[in-house]
Order: C-alpha cells, then structure tokens, then sequence
C-alpha cells in the first residue's frame, strides 16, 4: 500500500499528460506508409480490419475464460450437491492426518 | 459442521488407521485428488482444455485476420473467373455438423446419469455425422478443383483452402479423439463419478462445431 502510493502522484501526473498529447510526427511504420495508399484503399482498410480483430481477440479470450472461471468458483457451493463434498474434504483431511500420525 | 461418528472419533484418537468409510479410492480418470469435477470447481481436465483452446483461437485468430486482409481489401469477391462457393450444400453439411454438436452432448449426459447405452450410441452418432461431414467437403473441394479453384488461385483460393483445410483437419482430429474415448467406454473407463475424459472431448467438440459456424459465416457469405 505505501509502494503504491509512493507511485501515485507520477502515474496521476501519466494519466494528465495523454490529455495533451499532440499529434505525433510520423504515424504508423514506413512500411505500412509506403505500401497502402492511404484512407481510401480498399487494402488500408482490410489491414485496418485485420488489426482491429487481431487486437481484440486476446481481450476477447481473456474475458471469456476469466468470466468462466470467475463464474464456476463464484457459483461453487461446497455442499450444493448434499454436502458431500465438504464430506468428501473433510475426509480426506481427516484420512491425510491419521496416515501421518501413524507413521 | 456436523461430522459422521467414525470421522469424529478418528479425529480425535489422531493414531488409529482409517476405518474403511473413510478409505477414499481415487478413480483413474478424477477423483478429490485427481480433478473431479465434484471435490472442485473446475477440473484440471478442463482448465487445460480452456487453455488448449484459447491457444486454438489464436490459431484460428490468425488466419482469420489474414482472410480478412483480403476480403475486405478487395473490390470484388469472389474475383472474377473464379466459381463461387458452394451454399447450399454447404448449409446442409452445416446441419450435419450441428446435429453431431447435439449427439455429443446426448452421450455427455448419458454418461452423467450412468447411462453407458446413451453415451456409446452418443459417441457413435457424433463420430458418423463428423465423417459425412469431412466427406461432403472433400466432395465439394472436388468440384472446386473441377471449376479451377485451385490452392495457386490467388488469395481467394489460397485463403479458403488454408482456413476450410484447416478447420477440417481439426475435425478429423476430433474424430480421433472420439474414437478413442468410445474405446475407452467400451473397456469400462467412464462412470457417473469420472467422466472428465469424455466431458474434455465433448468440450473440444462443440468448439469445433462453433468455429465451424464462424468460418461458414465469414467465408461463404
């Protein structure tokens, strides 16, 4: 908590300064510069689409997933089936502690 | 939280060996220890079929992104000379793959009630309506040659035999999987209480059948 608070004031100062962020002199790489012809080729605007997809699938992944795990830990009731899952763990705690003790 | 007797007095004594109400036998195929989908939340079977399947997407992702290049980068699709896909033979085989997607969610509930019946009649439905599947669309890659479609037709070719190509190697390879888990059933491998085997290669069956829908949406229309 104290780290963080060191850090907070430069990533506050970060976050101000997008706001006045200016354009920048070269946009894009020279490759896709040179190769597309600009806004109205129909090839910038396929790489465009591609990109855009290509980007938003790991969000897209990573949501799905997490939703779901997220969703199956949340929504696991230990004894929502008759409680014999908590039986089954707390045997098998009880199992694991015998066993040692008696050795 | 109440306790049975022998739990509580095995508790309690700390030494005495495990009366036989305890003696937990982990069955091969899960179990507490080993992935049941009962002891946990989610199974190990399944969390590495999840991440089996994000690495797919990004497969899949991939070429998508590299079709999407070319379609939406050109001014006429399908390009001129070049046959057009195939629809309504292809929305057949789409009913195929969707009636298959159903038999093995049939057989996976067959085998959550113990119904050994139900989960092989299950597993072989799903394996026959897979290979009518594969077979229509060699029949119709046939015809594609036929008409000059070709892998060296330019993008479009080269892009609907690398993405159909590839969607179709997976669903042989799901066949596979299925075989191998209707042999497992045959020995006696899955019950009501361990079934991750056949819950994993459902899982990756209906992906199958839902990148399946992607693909038909994107490339034939």
């Amino acid at each position: 908590m104290k780290r963080f608070a060191t850090y907070l004031p430069l990533v506050a100062l970060l976050c101000v300064s997008m706001f006045f962020a200016g354009d920048a002199a070269a946009q894009g790489c020279a490759m896709c510069k040179t190769a597309l012809g600009g806004p109205g080729d129909p090839l910038s605007s396929g790489i465009n689409t591609s990109i855009l997809f290509m980007m938003s699938m790991p969000f897209v992944l990573f949501a799905v997933v997490g939703g779901w795990l997220t969703y199956m830990f949340w929504g696991h009731r230990p004894d929502s089936d008759g409680g014999e899952s908590v039986a089954e763990h707390a045997d098998l705690k009880v199992l694991r502690t015998e066993r040692e003790g008696a050795r | 939280m109440p306790r049975s007797s022998n739990t509580a007095v095995a508790h309690d004594l700390q030494v005495i060996p495990a009366p036989p109400s305890l003696q937990v036998v982990l069955p091969r195929d899960g179990g507490p220890g080993g992935g049941s989908s009962r002891a946990r939340p989610v199974s190990n079977a399944r969390v590495a079929v999840a991440m089996f399947l994000v690495a797919e997407s990004m497969f899949f992702a991939g070429l998508i992104g590299a079709y999407l290049v070319f379609r939406v980068g050109s001014v006429v699709w399908p390009p001129v000379g070049l046959p057009a896909l195939p629809l309504g033979i292809t929305w057949l085989n789409t009913m195929f793959l969707a009636a298959s997607g159903l038999t093995v969610i049939s057989a996976l509930r067959g085998v959550r009630r113990d119904d050994q019946r139900a989960l092989r009649r299950g597993l072989l439905w799903t394996a026959i309506l897979g290979g009518v599947f594969v077979a229509v669309q060699g029949s119709e890659w046939v015809q594609l040659v036929r008409h000059g479609l070709l892998l060296s037709s330019g993008p479009y070719g080269g892009t609907f035999y690398t993405l159909i190509g590839t969607h179709a190697a997976h669903v042989v390879g799901a066949m596979l999987w299925v075989f191998y888990v209707a042999v497992m059933t045959h020995r006696g491998r899955y019950s009501k209480q361990a079934h991750d085997g056949v819950e994993v290669c459902a899982i990756y069956w209906l992906y199958v059948c839902a990148m399946w829908g992607v693909l038909f949406w994107l490339v034939y229309h």
